[in-house]
């Protein structure tokens, strides 16, 4: 659970860009944070990521009051966490790969499991053929991905997307937000912001509006419509359900197994990350 | 495991990154150890040097002319009784001319000697060589045997020795003080490459801090740099003084060799063995090398990544 309570937060500037905010969200719920450029989206984020300390009021999330939180309990905290940074925040000297593989080395997670893991995310975000790439050898798009696929990486119970498709073109932006949404059905806790109305709209989830630091409207959830996409069956939670899931290819199975020393065998350019659906279609990989 | 291997790989690929810097530091951490181990070495042979001469020489004791065989008899009893002797060798005034022979005339001490034919000229030099249980009471010994009416002479290794003594003085004192601006000038170097290798790295750093690194993962990958380059800083010294030593050795061998003086300089003058000087430096230039770059890094990161 996330609750703000009566929380405001001035920045050194004496800018005042959240005041008086109480909300409150549920564990597996997901939500919208939409609102005029300025308005106080990213601030909420960044209360919620410990980024920032509230000047007044109460940040708690899963049991954390982030006010009294130690020092030394942060990080453990933050790994509860998936977050999307509006502006990417890319480890710049390292390869895709690497990006992506670090949230999971944060974690302590072993090379096997980075191994496994980190090409599925690859695939899940339609980067499998950039992975040996740099952050500046990616469109804005492409970034953005890699961002989404760091924050998903260790199926946190929280992810936090901040304008998560803003650079995407629309057939992205429906995948990636099919995946969240996908991701929020296994029982994970999503926080979107966007400025798309119509992304609002067509997914009709809960909506908090903030303008000028308040809020200033909270529309709660519609039923929603949409069918389950076919991401659902790669995206396997951390706390696994009882049944396997429908999994049409296993990504162990057409995916070489993976050495870190040695990067280059891992993939062949046959992943079509345009067309993340054709993957499915594939024979096994060829692999190294 | 993989987070240390990690923070291990991460450290080095700094290095890379900072190679400049890095070489700047290693080369003055280099300079360092490497002059540590010279006066190490020369502080260490002129000590063994002293401490042979001290030995090897011994207190030699001439006598009167008047004195009887008796007199001296009781004497040398009165020295053994009185203690801390190790032995005490009568030299009878003709086999002092023969060692004299030998050691200044060498090859030609027969010829040379003939001139002097029967007559000695060392006749009166029957002696005593004392030589001492423990050589740190030779000035008291001294004193005790000057107390004899009948010693007209005591000559014993205190000039050389107490000469190399305070030269060794010297040059400890001023290679500690090389050794301390060095060992300064080296950590003020290492922790700036590490400063730098922190600023360079200040946005990744942050972003790991988000994504929940602990401090440790943050900080190791610069302790893991800045004791890498310690470790290279004490290696490179260590390597050329062990190519260095051995040809010192020879060196100083082969002039004492030539020379041809005096036997007890012979025995005096050599260099320790490479085998006796070089563990303990070894060790000690490996601990310090390592150590400052461990520490250096290890308090200059600290500082600048406060959470
Ligand atoms: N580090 C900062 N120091 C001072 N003021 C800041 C800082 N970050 C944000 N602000 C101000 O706080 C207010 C809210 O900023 P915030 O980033 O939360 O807006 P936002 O709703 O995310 O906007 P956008 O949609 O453009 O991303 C703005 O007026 C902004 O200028
Ligand atoms: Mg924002």
């Amino acid at each position: 659970m996330i609750e703000f309570r009566n929380v405001s937060k001035t920045y050194d500037t004496g800018n005042r860009a959240v005041r008086n905010i109480n909300l409150r969200i549920e564990d597996g719920e997901f939500v919208f944070f939409t609102g005029r450029s300025g308005s106080g989206k990213s601030t909420l984020i960044r209360l919620i990521t410990r980024e920032l300390k509230p000047t007044e009021g109460e940040v708690k999330v899963n049991g954390w009051d982030l006010g009294r939180i130690r020092q030394r309990d942060i990080p453990k905290y933050r790994r509860s966490l998936g977050v999307v940074f509006q502006d990417f925040r890319l480890l710049n000297d390292r390869s895709v790969f690497e990006n992506i593989a670090f949230a999971q080395r944060v974690i302590g997670a072993s090379r096997r499991e980075i191994r496994e893991n980190v090409p599925e995310m690859l695939k899940l975000t339609g980067l499998s053929a950039k992975y040996k790439n740099m952050p500046f050898q990616l469109s804005g798009g492409e970034q953005q991905r890699v961002a989404i696929a760091r924050a998903l990486v260790n199926r946190p119970s929280v992810i936090l997307a901040d304008e998560p498709t803003g650079n995407l073109d629309e057939k992205n932006s429906r995948e990636i937000m099919n995946l969240l949404l996908d991701i929020n059905r296994m029982g994970t806790t999503v926080i979107v912001i966007t400025h798309s109305r119509e992304l609002v709209s067509s997914v009709g989830r809960r909506v908090v509006v903030l303008d000028r630091g308040t809020i200033v409207e909270d529309r709660t959830a519609v039923a929603e419509q949409r069918p389950i996409s076919t991401f659902f069956s790669e995206y396997r939670p951390k706390p696994k359900p009882a049944g396997q899931p429908h999994r049409p290819v296993s990504v162990e199975e057409d995916t070489a197994p993976f050495d870190e020393d040695d990067e280059d065998d891992w993939l062949d350019d046959d992943y079509d990350d345009d067309e993340p659906e054709a993957v499915e279609e594939q024979k096994g990989g060829t692999g190294g | 495991m993989s987070a240390i291997l990690y923070c291990f790989r991460q450290g080095l690929s700094n290095l890379r990154r900072n190679f400049l810097f890095t070489a700047a530091s290693a080369a003055t951490i280099a300079a360092c150890i490497f002059l540590f181990c010279l006066f190490y070495s020369i502080v260490m042979n002129v000590q063994h040097i002293a401490y042979q001469a001290e030995t090897t020489i011994g207190i030699t004791v001439f006598f009167n002319e008047s004195a009887t065989m008796e007199e001296k008899e009781t004497v040398r009893r009165e020295i053994e009784e009185h203690g801390g002797v190790r032995e005490i060798v009568y030299k009878s005034a003709d086999e002092a001319w023969e060692s004299f022979k030998n050691d200044y005339f060498g090859e030609h001490a027969e010829e040379l000697a003939a001139a002097f034919a029967d007559d000695n000229p060392l006749a009166q030099s029957d002696s005593f060589e004392i030589f001492l249980e423990n050589i740190e009471d030779q000035e008291d010994e001294v004193r005790y045997i000057r107390s004899f009416d009948i010693v007209r002479e005591v000559n014993y290794a205190n000039s050389v020795v107490s000469a190399l003594r305070s030269l060794n003085r010297v040059i400890y004192a001023v290679s500690l003080a090389i050794i301390v601006i060095l060992f300064a000038i080296s950590v003020f170097l290492i922790s700036n490459t590490i400063s730098l290798a922190a600023h360079f790295r200040k946005r990744e750093n942050e972003i790991m801090k988000l994504i929940g690194a602990t401090n440790f993962m943050i900080r190791a990958p610069f302790v893991v740099e800045g004791t890498v380059i310690g470790l290279i800083g004490a290696l490179i010294p260590l390597i050329l003084i062990r190519l260095i030593y051995g040809k010192a050795e020879m060196y100083v061998a082969d002039r004492i060799q030539n020379t041809g003086s005096l036997s007890a300089l012979r025995d005096v003058a050599q260099l320790l063995p490479f085998g006796r000087v070089y563990p303990m430096m070894a060790l000690a230039g490996l601990v310090l090398g390592v150590g400052m770059g461990f520490v250096v890094s290890f308090f200059t990161i600290r500082k600048h990544l406060k959470v």
